[in-house]
């Protein structure tokens, strides 16, 4: 057993001269449910490719359940669930045909677990994969990366073209699955809603760069809009360490701070603010303010 | 490994058929000949039908990339629990099947044809030796040219490509007769094909 079956050693990542990963570090301990958050183009599919040495890295190196992704073992293959944006199955293939070839390939193979699974989705055997709905070609990759029973399971975007019941009936199964023992999941989407329902621990990729990693408690316990009323024009010398976002119009700041503590709000009290509200912040608010162009890392409390 | 070999044939189980038939068809041919004693006609087919054979192989090995890089077979193969060496074994694998079915009906007729019709001569032993060797590594590198050429995205470049690896591992052939030269000479081929297929293989985006 490994106590932390991600790891990710300041990776690199060039697709035609252009750089898609940035030095990225990360470490996904055993039985946490990580969410990884970013915007279309960030890298969450080219870093997930480059875990399962599906893709080799310009620099750096990623290791899984132990063992270098560029060199990992069938062994460490069939430990590995895996639920590919966009749905890598074979078209060609009758729905049978292909559980049978998985089955054939698995390490071990759930049937009991794989049955039920068949039985929610009420997906048709006899029918071509290509034939499939998008939907129901998910839930197919789902059901292929759950049968193994893995020990990691990797989800990249998988409820991508899922409609709404499909994809609850997904979050509500992906729940069931998060509730075995020592099971360590990634889980990538652009739904922030399914990522704050069952992660544990966040990550936000932008550009490339792992700006925020950390539990999604302290994410929202660290991150905070303000609302700051000057009793005149806003200060142009108001100077705050994480300021992640600000603007200012008149009289009114709007202020997102990270590692917010009593040491910086007595800070911008020097300033004689007539009033200062924390705004609520949802998983959303924060990932949006976290993306935006101008936005900066959000660094580690010790940083501060 | 067994169900990607199974798999190898299932997926491309028209070139095995096409084999068999191409088979069937030397070993008809060479029934003829020992019945009727060795005729023009049917020594045109034996020859034609065993240079389809290694036409048939190279273009086995061809389709088995060609069509996983179209399909993206291996994105879904490399993620069970195989690794991709497994994946290239398991084809080269189940081009030597193909091989075995278009080379051993053939070479066990010639020996009965030799046995009935020609004066038993330690000669003619050692010459079938000397040409199932180099046959069947003329086989190999056929198909080991489809495999290196089938994996890119390009179908120009496996109409244009394959077909000029055939000709030149058919030349070595001729040129070298079935001797021992042609025994290293295509070993060589062999292993360029193979390494570098390998190299290509391995270390690709899937």
């Amino acid at each position: 057993m490994n106590d932390k079956p991600i790891v990710i050693e300041d990776l690199v990542k060039f697709y035609d001269g252009r750089c898609v990963l940035d030095g990225l570090s990360l470490e996904v301990p055993r039985g946490c449910i990580y969410g990884l958050l970013g915007r279309n183009g960030s890298g969450k599919t080219t870093m997930i490719r480059i875990l399962l040495g599906l893709e080799p890295p310009t620099r750096g190196r990623t290791f899984v359940l132990g063992e270098d992704s560029m060199r990992l073992s069938a062994n460490a293959h069939g430990r590995v669930g895996y639920v590919a944006e966009g749905h890598h199955l074979i078209q060609s293939y009758k729905v049978r045909r292909l559980v049978d070839l998985c089955r054939g390939l698995s390490l071990q193979w759930n049937d009991e677990f794989f049955g039920q699974l068949m039985e929610i989705f009420r997906l048709p055997l006899d029918r071509k994969v290509k034939d499939l709905s998008t939907g129901m070609r998910a839930q197919l990759n789902l059901a292929l990366a759950m049968a193994i029973d893995p020990e990691l399971v990797i989800l990249d975007d998988p409820t991508l073209g899922l409609d709404t019941v499909a994809r609850r009936q997904f979050l509500e199964l992906a729940i069931d699955v998060i509730q075995r023992q020592g099971r360590t999941i990634l889980f990538s989407s652009h739904i922030l809603a399914d990522v704050e329902r069952i992660a544990d621990r966040i990550g936000v990729l932008v550009a490339g760069k792992l700006v925020v990693d950390c539990s999604l408690d302290e994410l929202k316990s660290r991150v905070k809009k303000l609302r700051v009323i000057f009793p005149e024009r806003t200060p142009q010398d108001l100077y705050l360490t994480d300021i992640i976002n600000g603007r200012a119009q008149g009289r009114e700041m709007v202020l997102t701070v990270a590692n917010w503590n009593p040491q910086k709000r007595a800070i911008l009290e020097t300033f004689g603010p007539e009033s200062c509200t924390e705004m609520p912040m949802t998983l959303e608010d924060i990932f949006i303010e976290c993306t935006r162009p101008a936005s900066a890392v959000v660094p580690q409390e010790s940083e501060v | 490994m067994l169900t990607l070999i199974v798999r190898e044939i299932r997926d491309n189980h028209v070139y095995f058929v096409l084999s068999c038939i191409l088979s069937a068809v030397i070993v008809a041919a060479m029934i003829i000949m020992m019945v009727y004693g060795v005729n023009e006609e049917a020594m045109i087919a034996v020859y034609l039908c065993g240079g389809l054979q290694f036409t048939v192989l190279g273009v086995l090995g061809t389709a088995q990339m060609f069509g996983d890089r179209a399909n993206r077979i291996s994105t879904l193969l490399s993620t069970q629990a195989v690794t991709r060496n497994h994946i290239l074994i398991a084809r080269i694998l189940a081009g030597v099947v193909t091989l075995l079915i278009a080379l051993v009906p053939g070479l066990v007729g010639c020996v009965l044809l030799l046995r009935l019709r020609f004066p038993p001569l330690d000669f003619y032993s050692r010459m079938i030796g000397d040409v199932s060797i180099v046959l069947a590594l003329a086989g190999l590198a056929c198909h080991g040219a489809g495999l290196l050429i089938g994996w890119t995205n390009s179908r120009a470049r496996v109409i244009a490509g394959l077909p000029c690896l055939l000709l030149v591992v058919a030349s070595l052939v001729v040129i070298k007769g079935f001797g021992l030269s042609a025994v290293v000479v295509l070993a060589l081929a062999i292993g360029v094909f193979w390494g570098r297929t390998w190299h290509t293989f391995t270390s690709a985006s899937m």
